[in-house]
């Protein structure tokens, strides 16, 4: 009897912290897991607007990528965020080496490089959609008024893309801006010191010492980057709606079109378990990069 | 079990339970809005609603109504997921486009049993829309606002140059071609998948009245046509004819970078329904040198058919006041109601009888009554598919396709009829 009292006392304060936990794992379950799960079992269901009908296998995954252009939408989407990260991620970090020096109202400029970011996405998009016009935009404005021609990038299926990159490349880098900054902060100050005088050469101080000591941060900003890149439907949506003649109509687009416009919920599950894929290769491959450079 | 667990676990239940909220009040009638009901707005559509939740309140004696607003495109979805959790309002407002889905959807009560009620001639007054109708036959839906779709255009630039409004697809082009000065375009329409509604029903129009027809019987598509290549083919020299006629830049473009367009007096015409033409002439300060006119067609004397759309109220199945929500659609459709409506909004009356009201005949009533004699004279004889916004985005991307010379018309028509059969499972 004696020895019981202790060992339920002992039993209760490890189970203590696991019943503070599970509330708030319940509920990230709720509105993670559950449909996640609704989203897979969908995906091999046909469905009748949102009743689920009968199990078809593989079908909607081949409907989507074989005949409903999900292959083409994956390339459109890999292109978006590979060609993002390459404008984001220098500009990013570039940045924060300017802001991570002795400059005059460095406060003020932090502050107004991370407006793009606090911006959503509509109202980039529609800022951007007005900036692009070629009849209406400013851009349009000032470049003819030089003599040259603008006939608005957003109709013009080659430079559609190249358009939406540079807007998402504006939303994004404060992302990638701030972690670094804040990794740069934590470089010790003798450390750097020593790298003068190793070092005299900027660019070698930055590839040799700096760069090491922040890597892993970058590497966290840029899975974030990637996953918010390719998860991103409103600026498309507003800005060109997946046209012209589909050369913007990344995958995310199409869970959206077929899933609340057209109520195709099937194939809209099928394409968010495809992102859903590919956003764990995504992760996977950067975890895998980081293991690597501690080993 | 301690007894802190204990009361720990009932505290957490009753905020739960408190979250859910009172049960709502039987005697409220519930309906859902893309506008506020507000007869002191400014916003005109706002003071209507304002006027018809008054009316039905003064009409049904001890009911209240509770109006739930939310953003238009998002009506119609919500009603599907509200249908499917049997938590439905009372009443919906809808756009014509998505009746057919919600009727496919089975997320509507029949309204025609109520509307057989009516005598004759009460139902004979009211305009009646193929879009509210299930393919089988049966209302489901009631508006309470209509408009029709034709070309707006700036008169005074016409005048100025000794022209007439265009009333053949030949004479358009003409006047687009010849007509913008100083960067100004022809025609502002836009095919843009983002927004191509309205360019998407001229073309429905235009094929329709060309005699071609859009669907088989069974549904599928016919999109593949003499008459939608010959269109088509319109549509892609004039964005080609070297000009600013109908430039690419505004012809793959949205609806609302159209009207920016036009609103900025950067356009001669315009692709838009009647109940702009009151705010168009309020933004660019033009007053009466905008007007409208039909969209035209090959002939002079056959314009295009005119596209008649409407805001409706739907009743969902399951709700629970059904005769209240029934008094509702019917106070809103009421011929009184409707005159003073058109009078403070402008809206085109949906009871043939509330035109015989003298202000009908006055200057300010122009504007319906142009719309009125269009889809009197012209009626548009087509049943709507299932789903509209999958007819409109394949237009979309055809258009994109033809108008960037990536396919040629025919071509582009054949892969729409293809690519739309697809993806409606025929």
């Amino acid at each position: 009897m004696r020895a019981s009292k202790p060992a339920a006392a002992s039993g209760r304060r490890r189970a203590q912290p696991y019943l503070f936990f599970y509330p708030a794992f319940l509920l990230v379950a709720a509105v993670s897991f559950v449909p996640l799960f609704y989203a897979l079992r969908q995906s091999v269901y046909s469905a009748d607007y949102l009743t689920t009908g009968g199990f078809v296998g593989l079908s909607n995954y081949t409907e989507l990528l074989l005949h409903g252009g999900g292959l083409a939408a994956i390339g459109v989407s890999l292109t978006f965020v590979v060609g993002s990260l390459l404008l984001t991620v220098p500009l990013g970090v570039g940045l924060a080496l300017l802001l991570n020096r002795p400059i005059r109202f460095s406060t003020f400029f932090r502050t107004v490089l991370l407006l793009p970011w606090i911006i959503s996405q509509l109202v980039t998009g529609l800022l951007w959609l007005w900036l692009y016009d070629g009849r209406l935009g400013p851009v349009a404005d000032a470049v003819q008024g030089l003599g040259l021609s603008f006939s608005g990038p957003l109709t013009d299926p080659d430079w559609a893309l190249p358009s939406l990159i540079l807007t998402n490349t504006w939303h994004s880098y404060p992302l990638v801006m701030i972690f670094t900054l804040a990794a740069l902060q934590t470089i010790p100050r003798e450390t750097l010191e020593a790298a003068r005088i190793d070092a005299p050469s900027a660019w070698r101080r930055f590839r040799h010492v700096t760069l090491p000591l922040i890597r892993n941060t970058v590497l966290v900003a840029l899975v974030l980057s990637t996953l918010h890149t390719f998860n991103t439907v409103t600026t498309v949506l507003v800005m060109t709606g997946g046209g012209p003649v589909g050369a913007t109509e990344v995958l995310a687009l199409k869970v959206f079109k077929e899933g609340f416009q057209f109520y195709r919920m099937e194939i809209a599950a099928a394409a968010a378990v495809v992102i859903f894929a590919l956003n764990i290769v995504f992760t996977l491959a950067y975890i895998r990069v980081l293991r690597s450079e501690r080993t | 079990m301690p007894a802190r667990f204990l009361a720990s676990l009932l505290a957490a239940c009753a905020v739960g339970a408190a979250a859910y909220g009172p049960a709502a009040d039987a005697e409220t009638l519930q309906v859902w809005s893309y506008l506020r009901a507000d007869t002191a707005s400014k916003d005109v559509k706002e003071r209507a609603v304002g006027e018809i939740v008054q009316a039905f309140k003064a009409a049904s004696p001890g009911m209240d109504v509770a109006v739930t607003v939310m953003p238009w495109q998002q009506l119609s979805p919500s009603l599907l997921r509200a249908s499917k959790s049997g938590q439905v309002p009372d009443v919906v407002m809808l756009f014509s486009p998505s009746v057919q889905m919600q009727i496919a959807a089975g997320t509507l009560s029949p309204l025609q049993p109520h509307i057989d009620k009516w005598p004759q001639d009460v139902r004979a007054d009211l305009v009646h829309l193929s879009q509210n109708m299930a393919p089988k036959g049966g209302t489901y839906a009631v508006p309470w606002q209509l408009r029709v779709s034709g070309l707006m255009y700036r008169d005074d630039i016409l005048k100025a140059a000794g022209k007439e409004p265009p009333r053949t697809l030949d004479e358009l082009a003409a006047l687009a071609k010849s007509l913008p000065k100083d960067g100004n375009v022809g025609l502002a329409m836009g095919f843009s998948p983002e927004a191509p509604s309205v360019a998407a029903g001229w073309f429905l129009t235009t094929v329709v009245g060309s005699g071609a027809k859009v669907f088989n019987d069974d549904g599928s598509a016919a999109f593949d046509s003499p008459q939608a290549e010959r269109v088509a083919k319109w549509a892609r020299d004039l964005v080609h004819s070297g000009n600013d006629a109908w430039p690419l830049n505004v012809a793959l473009q949205g609806q609302e970078q159209a009207y920016s367009l036009f609103n900025a007096k950067r356009s001669v015409f315009f692709a838009m329904s009647s109940d702009r033409l009151d705010n168009v002439r309020l933004k660019t300060q033009l007053g009466n040198d905008i007007k409208m006119v039909r969209y035209p067609g090959w002939d002079k004397d056959k314009p295009s058919p005119a596209l008649v759309q409407a805001w409706n109220f739907v009743i969902p199945k399951g709700a629970r006041n059904e005769a209240a929500a029934w008094k509702f659609i019917e106070v809103s459709a009421s011929s009184d109601l409707q005159t003073k409506l058109a009078k403070l909004a402008g809206f085109v009356p949906v009871r043939r009888s509330s035109l015989k009201d003298p202000w009908f005949q006055s200057p300010e009533a122009q504007n319906i009554d142009w719309a009125v004699d269009y889809a009197a004279s012209h009626p548009l004889e087509f049943q709507f598919p299932e789903n509209t916004e999958t007819l409109y985005d394949v237009w979309a991307k055809m258009f994109g396709q033809i108008l960037t010379d990536k396919m040629p018309p025919r071509e582009a028509l054949k892969a729409a009829e293809a690519e739309y059969n697809r993806r409606t499972g025929h």
